[in-house]
This record gives structure tokens, sequence and C-alpha cells, in this order.
């Protein structure tokens, strides 16, 4: 039988351990190809200095040369249960938006904190956004034990401040776990050093992570991406963001409100009546005509809301503050549509807890609030939906993206 | 839906998606695994017919069977295939007996960027994955390059939720790599259920195959005996020897791959 796979992202404040955690996961699950680890080694020692596991995953010249990672990165694990994408994430402020683009791809999440530090902001803001992405899965490990002499009092102490912080923001860690990922502690293997750990090591705890398909039980969604004309015949192509469709059935087109028959289900190289979450296919409807891209086909009960005013929590990213009136471009799943900022309240910076003003004129970088915007397009959306396809969107300006968050 | 698929999946998205963003584009093929499974992917994607070219970058250095492959599947897959050299380079005498990074540059590199100018292409699609090198593993879907071609690996856009970044009237072109996500043992997996033709050298013959194939001069074989892709398979699955090992522009010196990246290398 095929092994379950999870994208895993490491997260967490800067040298805490990310990318040590990663390089040490690759070598003591014996995932790295054979000479890695000499490589490495021999690179050390010309930059003259200790054997760092980190190289493993910080290849960048510049990463190395200031022992920091810059951009996210992937690695690939196997062990006896699973396969894994390990996903490192940058823990330095300035690199948020390739935290996010790392992040944004894990379905379960390791948030890693220095036992023997304080909490920090970043690491508060870090799980500010595992929470916006949706993670569910978030695993904890508190990294270092070997700097508090593996002390079980100072993993108590610890481990309650953390959850504390954590559930400020509504985080239940499936597992808080002492680790020590530079001696290989509660990594793979249990130490005599923390006898005082009953739980599980981190490979056994990611092992039993259970995989939901719940994009098929919920209603049908379809965002259309292009429209394509083959043989006279017109199709729709897109990927089916959750449900199960039948040829003959009938569906909604969104924000047309026109009803239509789905006359056929085109997958190449197989003919198939019926299509489910995932998949990406080709629709023909009965009648088709006004379809764009950025149109969303729902099945005909509680079809999804459509907006030209909408509200939602947004994350901002860009260097510039965010004000009143700014253009922006919005894209939700298929959809792209200019429009402006209307109203920004309860504007916090999500690595602190109190927030900063109820009402504003401009939010700043790393802050989130919650913002009303106007399209000038409708755009189809649905908060909280049984998928994130239609609840999240993204905010662009002058091309680049710069904002990320949930409708509400 | 196993992994499989879902990889799958997400290519054929991927793929539509920079179609119907950014035009025209075109297709690598280096007829090598990964190229080849995400020509098959397109022509998926498309119902049967891939409605942009087909570039193979020819450094003439190629193996010969790889000619022969891309000439047989280009007429049975009807691809508009579009052959890439630099002749100038080849004409003064660039060749990889000579410095590799500067070969690997003229004859690849050099070459795409003439054919991009000469279609006009806004983006090509390219099947490089994140677990082959280090340095791909920093790539996004969708990457902007520079007018002079280069890839700015220190400030990346940000890519998220199916927003990519399709790149600005300032940029060169857009990098597109729908197979980012998949592994070397991924592609051999779909290879064996979707039973898409390879090229022989992959296959064990005489206790030696390639895991990575390019040019003759610049591949080494391994020592294997998996001459069918279910052995392929459970070779990989046990393996530990790196895939690009046998590749010399991933080992000439530690950031070789890095700078060729930089300066536009596939």
């Amino acid at each position: 039988m095929e092994k379950p796979h999870h994208n895993i992202v490491i997260a967490g404040d800067v040298d805490h351990g990310k990318s040590t955690l990663i390089g040490r996961l690759l070598l003591d699950t014996r995932s790295l190809p054979e000479n890695k680890l000499a490589e490495i080694k021999d690179i050390c020692r010309k930059l003259g200095q200790n054997t760092e596991l980190a190289y493993l995953i910080d290849q960048l010249k510049e990463e190395r040369e200031n022992n920091m990672t810059i951009d996210t990165a992937q690695a690939f694990l196997k062990t006896t249960r699973a396969t894994y994408t390990l996903i490192d994430a940058p823990g330095h402020v300035e690199f948020i938006k390739n935290m996010l683009t790392g992040a944004a791809e894990a379905d379960a999440a390791v948030l890693i904190i220095d036992i023997s530090q304080n909490i920090q902001e970043q690491t508060r803001r870090h799980a500010y956004l595992l929470r916006m992405l949706g993670i569910k899965n978030i695993f904890a490990v508190l990294n270092k034990i070997d700097l508090v002499d593996y002390s079980h009092d100072r993993f108590l102490e610890k481990k309650k401040a953390l959850l504390d912080v954590l559930n400020t923001l509504d985080i239940v860690p499936i597992n808080v776990i002492p680790v020590s990922a530079k001696e290989g502690i509660n990594i793979t293997r249990k130490s005599a050093r923390t006898k005082w750990y009953r739980g599980p090591t981190l490979v056994k705890a990611l092992d039993i992570i259970p995989t939901i398909q719940e994009t098929v039980r919920a209603p049908f969604r379809f965002p259309v991406q292009d429209i394509y004309t083959i043989g006279g015949e017109t199709i729709l192509a897109g990927q089916i963001a959750s449900g199960q469709i039948t040829a003959g059935q009938n569906v909604i087109i969104l924000p047309l409100l026109k009803k239509a028959l789905v006359r056929s289900i085109k997958i190449f190289g197989k003919s198939s009546r019926k299509a489910s979450g995932g998949e990406s296919i080709g629709l023909v409807l009965g009648s088709g005509a006004g379809i764009t891209r950025g149109c969303v086909i729902s099945g005909i009960d509680a079809p999804p809301s459509i907006s030209r005013r909408f509200a939602g929590n947004l994350f901002w990213f860009g260097k510039n503050t965010l004000k009143i009136n700014d253009a922006v471009t919005i894209t939700c799943a298929t959809q792209t549509t200019d429009g402006h900022v209307t109203g920004i309240h309860q504007r916090k910076d999500p690595a602190q807890i109190k927030p900063i003003e109820k009402i504003s004129s401009a939010m700043k970088t790393h802050e989130m609030a919650r913002v009303t915007i106007a399209v000038k397009k409708p755009i189809v959306i649905e908060p909280s939906g049984a998928t994130h396809t239609l609840g999240r969107f993204t905010v662009t300006q002058g091309g680049r993206l710069l904002g990320a968050g949930v409708f509400t | 839906m196993d992994k499989i698929a879902e990889l799958e999946n997400r290519s054929i998205y991927l793929i539509r998606e920079a179609y119907a963003r950014l035009s025209p584009t075109a297709l690598l093929w280096s007829i090598g695994k990964d190229s080849t499974a995400m020509l098959w992917i397109a022509r998926k994607a498309f119902f049967g017919h891939i409605p942009f070219p087909v570039i193979h970058i020819d450094t003439s250095y190629k193996f010969k069977q790889i000619y022969a492959f891309r000439d047989r599947y280009a007429k049975e897959w009807g691809l508009d295939l579009k052959i890439s050299r630099n002749e100038a380079a080849l004409a003064a005498g660039v060749s990889p007996h000579q410095e590799k990074l500067a070969c690997c540059h003229a004859l690849k590199t050099e070459a795409l960027k003439g054919t991009i100018a000469q279609l006009g292409l806004k983006a090509v699609l390219l099947a490089i994955r994140r677990d082959e090198h280090g340095i791909r593993a920093k790539e996004r879907y969708f990457s902007p390059r520079a007018r002079d071609f280069k890839w700015n690996y220190l400030d990346q856009p940000a890519e998220l939720w199916n927003a990519f970044h399709p790149g600005s009237h300032s940029d060169e072109h857009t990098r597109i790599h729908p197979m980012l996500h998949w592994t070397e043992l991924d592609i051999w997996k779909y290879t064996a259920r979707e039973k898409i033709p390879t090229v022989d050298l992959y296959k064990a013959f005489h206790g030696q195959r390639y895991r990575s194939i390019g040019c003759e001069t610049c591949c080494t074989s391994i020592s294997s005996t998996a001459n069918t892709v279910p052995r392929i398979i459970r070779e990989l699955e046990t393996t530990r020897v790196a895939e690009r090992s046998g590749r010399a522009q991933d080992k000439e010196n530690t950031y070789t791959m890095q700078k060729l990246r930089s300066l536009g290398y596939m």
C-alpha cells in the first residue's frame, strides 16, 4: 500500500533551530544521499567552523555566509510509516513573504521554540500566520533542551508559557515535545537525558497525522480557469475546488446567476461521467453564454454569495502602508478584480496581544486588520465554506502580491 | 485521490494557468524523463493537442538516442517542435571539452535567450524539480526573469493560494515550473502508471544506466541492474545516491549551480 504523504512547514523565530531540525530529521531518518554529509563537513571545514546541519537545507551562498535562511526551500523525508516534504520557512521578519509562500503549501506545521529564551514576537507572528493559512495540525517543539541541562522544570515552565500564548490565537498543539536538534534528542529516538518525557518523538508524532479528504464531501465548486473551443465544443477548464459533479446534473453559474445542465465531463484519455474535488477537468454545459475566466460553477443548493463590498481579516506584508481609498487588486481562486479599501478596523500587530486601535486610516507592514474593500466586478465568495478556495483572498498593488486575508 | 494523482492535477492547473495568463508561451522539452512527463501532462491539460510550441535546446552533444526519441514522438504526438541551437557559439568552437560552466551557458542559456527573443515568448515551461538540487528547491512555480535574464533569488515574489506573479512589463519572460513539487520517484511512478515512453538510456544495459541525461560528454552512468521501469522504482526506493551525481555541472565547485541559475540556466 502507498504510504501517506504530508507537507510539513517548520516555522518559528530566527536562530531557534529550524534549518538544524530539518538537517537532523534528514540525517536520522537516513533520507540523505550518501556523501552529502561529507560534502557539508568539508564546506564547514573550509569556512573554519563546526559541522552545520543547517547547510543541508540552506544552500544559497548568501545564506551560509550569513548563517540565516533567506528563502523557503523543501527537503524530502521518508520514515517507515509515511513520506514527507519538509518546508523550511525563513525566521527573519523581513522574509515573511517567503515564510508565507512556503507555509501555504503545508498541511501540518512544526513550531519550534528555543527553550532557553522567552517566547519571542516572531514566534507569535508565525503562529498567527499558521492559523490564518488554515493549518490544523500544529506540533510544538521546545528545542535546545541541552542548553537548559535537560531540565523537566524548565520544560514545564516554558510549555505553560507557550500554551498561554497559543491559546490567545486559538491554537492547541497536538504535542509539545522537548528536543535537541543538535544532539538528536526526541527527534527519531528518545534519550536517557529526558527520561521524564513520556510522549512521542517528533517523527512518531508526525507519522500519525490524519489524512483528510474533506474536498469530496463538500458542495460542488468549480472556479473557471480558462475556456477552450475544441472540435466546435466549448470546454470550461478548471480544477474542482470541492464536491462532486455528474453529467446530467444542474448547476448555477455565478455571478451570472444562470442555471445550466452539465452535458459532459472531459478528462483526456478517459471517458467519465463523474468527477470530484481536486480533479483538473473540462466541463461542457448545455448553455454557457457569457461565461469567462473567474466565473464559479456551483451546485444548485446553498451556492456561495456574490459581493461588491466585502470584509476580511487581512495580513499586510507590503513595505508601504495600506491606506483607506488605496487602489488594490483582489484575487480569489481564478477571480481577479480591481477595487479600493473602504475601511480599516481593529488594527493589530500579530506579534503583540493588545490591539493598536479600533478604527484606523492606514495599516503598516506586518500588521493585521479587519478591512472592508469595494470591488468593481462582483466577486463570488464563501466566508466559512467547507474548503478554503473561495474563503480567502490576496491583495496586489503594482503587480506585487503584498497581502493575504480570509473573508469574514 | 492518491499523491501521484494530486501531483498530476496540480501540474495541469499550473500549465493551464500559464497559458491563460501569459501568451505566447512554449514548453522546453529536453527529452529527459521529467520534461517528457510534463509534456504528457500538457497533452492532457489541453485534451490532446498542446496549443503552443515545444522547444528542444540542442547543444549538438546530446546522446543519439535522445535525437531518435525526439523525432519519433514529436511526429507521433503532433508537436509543434522548434529546435534551438546557438549556431554562432558552435561555429566558434564552444564545446564541453573546454570549461563546462561557459559551455552550458553558451549552448543552453544563450540558445534559449535567442529562441525567446525570436518567438517573442512571455513564458517558458520547464520541468525542474525541487528535490533535484538545493538551489532548485528555492524556486517558485512562476518565476519572473529580468531583461538581462537574471534570477533575483534574494527577492522573489510571494506566491500563495494559487496567486502567482505573472511578471511585469520590465521582465524578459516568466519561467513556469509545473513539476516543481514532484520527486524523482514520483516521476517514475507516474511514468509507470501512464505507460509514458522514455529514452532507453535510463534502463540498465550491461550493468549500467543513466539517472539523469543530457549531453553525452557530461553525463556518467551508474551501476545498476534496473532494466525496467518497475525495477527503477524499486532501486530508487532504497538508493542513497543523489540523482544528479553523474552531472558535471552540479559539481565543479559548491556554488556552480547557483551561478548558472542566477544567469538564467535551466
